[in-house]
């Protein structure tokens, strides 16, 4: 018999909850109702104003950060923010920030996750759509000249159109690569906000086309990364001219490690970026360090995770003297399990629970036990919450 | 093209900052895992090692008393899955009972592996190997290998995690594999 058999798991191979790997787990959010609810009034909200989300999301490693930007996004995806009324197009991805990291790194990062592809089909469409694109790119990017022949070459075929693509997300180009693309200059001249319109350029495109580029930045914590205080500063900024009011076309939903709002980076905690995003949108992921609230979150892992019709069935012909609501645990095993999550604060993490789980599985599997005892669960408990 | 150290070579893959998260390792790979599971600053909490034959590794750079030495020390969860040694592969047993030797050891048997697979992690943090090289000096000092060193930054992140997770959890919960010793910690 197969372990995901031996459990009567529901499509999947082990207790693993991960949207990394899995898409469908993007679904998952379990026993933190109020930070649910917040999360989706705040989605809610910044669609009205100011205009697209702009939310940084922090806990300790293991809280379930990335769980928490996943969700997002699949409340996004799946039409349950009402507010939102273009197709919203998320990009993922996770920070990767150096001592000499600035603006311009991370706009690189930002444009290579969006991709080229998606940029030139919005420029290509609206061609189709307007009669004047150069015209229509000038509004879109503010009347910059430079902006608008790289964007509208992006059409061109492989050449011209990379050669515009690296330009637009801030590679430095030889004096005769400009020449031919049309423009006078690099792009980040200017510094940070230099950038940021592009960004916010290319997300105004994106409306133009009915939809809505949000940005998923997982990671963020390696914003501490960036040693020279020039570098510091250059990232700080890209970040407030991204909070700024008048960005209201380019979403950004950060994830980062910190146990509270002073482990952030400057970047993102800096009283310019904090007043700009607003401190309702700052939401922390906690410990579970009650019982309760480790009994919930396990309570609902579980109902999700495991296919209940194959379970009571096994548990009615074999005889296991378990019930329903903490299979495979026996109540007991259930009981002492949310205690040992629960006892050290800094351990009553998801993460460390589902690993947790995990194991006492592994160990039942091992001894060829049907259900989770509470043998089991002081055996194994120890090595990860000890 | 980002600096190598040497024995990376070949294909790397960088990501958008230019630094590496996918290196193909041609010259020791096994042992170019152990250097940085030993130099690291990371404080490892897990390891995996999946390779069908192992030894002692006595005449390399780094032997396998020592990585126990560090994982009892450090208290790193290791997760070990090889064959089960014949009867007289004195070679393996020696190499099995070195890692037995040690609490934080859980040792797996699964006669059908063929897969080497080595990972260090701290938690979001950490490094993998895959490739062809058993956990063996033959295959640090004599044999011709090669090997994928992927470290968990940018995309390399979830790479790492994914090799972990077949490892520690698909591949412990086959059923070829056999618990053979378990992780022993303190009972309350």
């Amino acid at each position: 018999m197969e372990f995901r058999e031996h459990f009567c798991l529901k499509d999947r191979h082990s207790f693993t909850i991960d949207a990394a790997i899995n898409a469908e787990d993007a679904r998952f959010y379990f026993g933190r109702p109020e930070t649910k609810e917040r999360l989706q009034k705040q989605l809610r909200r910044s669609f009205t104003q100011p205009g697209v989300p702009k939310i940084v999301v922090f806990g300790p490693y293991g809280s379930g950060k990335t769980q928490t930007l996943y969700y997002m996004e699949h409340l996004l995806l799946n039409g349950e923010v009402t507010s939102c009324r273009l197709k919203p197009r998320t990009v993922h991805y996770n920070l990767d920030i150096h001592g000499n990291s600035n603006a311009g790194d991370w706009h690189l990062q930002m444009l290579e996750a969006l991709g080229k592809d998606a940029v030139t089909q919005w420029v290509g469409s609206l061609f189709e759509k307007v009669a004047d694109l150069r015209g229509e790119l000038a509004v879109l990017f503010d009347g910059d000249s430079n902006m608008v022949a790289a964007a509208n070459r992006l059409r061109e075929p492989a050449g011209p159109g990379m050669t515009a693509w690296r330009w637009l997300a801030g590679q430095k180009l030889s004096n005769p690569e400009l020449e031919t693309l049309g423009v006078t200059r690099n792009l980040g001249t200017t510094g940070a906000s230099d950038f940021v319109s592009v960004l916010v350029g290319v997300g105004r495109l994106a409306q133009r086309n009915d939809e809505t580029v949000i940005f998923f930045v997982d990671e963020a914590e390696q914003l501490h990364d960036a040693g020279k205080a020039d570098c510091i500063e250059s990232l700080k900024d890209y970040m407030r001219k991204l909070a700024e009011p008048a960005n209201n076309s380019v979403g950004i939903v950060v994830g980062a490690m910190g146990h509270t709002l002073d482990d952030l980076a400057a970047s993102l905690m800096h009283d310019s970026v904090t007043s700009r995003i607003g401190k309702q949108n700052y939401i922390e992921l906690t410990f579970m360090a009650a019982v309760d609230t480790v009994h919930s979150f396990l309570s609902e892992m579980l109902g999700e995770l495991i296919d209940r019709d194959a379970a009571e069935k096994r548990i009615h012909e074999d005889k296991l003297g378990v019930t329903l609501d903490t299979y495979p645990f026996t109540d007991e095993a259930f009981g002492l399990f949310c205690t040992y999550a629960s006892e050290d604060p800094s351990k009553a993490l998801p993460r460390q629970i589902i690993m947790a789980l995990n194991e006492c599985a592994i160990e039942a599997w091992d001894q060829g036990k049907a259900t989770v005892d509470e043998s089991i669960v002081n055996d194994t408990c120890p090595i990860v919450f000890g | 093209m980002p600096e190598m150290a040497q024995g990376e070579t070949g294909t790397t893959e960088g990501t958008a900052s230019g630094r590496p998260y996918v290196q193909l390792i041609t010259e020791r790979p096994v042992e170019r895992f152990l250097q940085r599971f030993f130099l690291s600053s990371l404080r490892f909490d897990s390891m995996l090692l999946v390779s069908p034959i192992i030894g002692a590794l006595r005449g390399t750079r780094y032997r396998l008393e020592q990585v126990v030495a560090k994982v009892r020390a450090e208290r790193i969860r290791t997760y070990v899955i090889t064959t089960p040694p014949a009867e007289d592969d004195r070679y393996h047993r020696e190499a099995l009972d070195i890692l037995a030797g040690c609490d934080w050891v859980e040792i797996r048997y699964n006669s059908s592996l063929h897969a080497k697979l080595y990972v260090c992690k701290h938690q979001d943090r950490g490094f993998g190997l895959l490739g062809s090289a058993n956990l063996t000096p033959t295959s640090v000092l004599r044999n011709t290998e090669v090997g994928v060193l992927v470290s968990s930054r940018g995309p390399g992140q979830g790479l790492v995690h994914e090799m972990y997770e077949w490892g520690t959890v698909r591949l412990r919960t086959s059923p070829d594999t056999k618990l053979v010793k378990r992780i022993s910690a303190p009972r309350r």
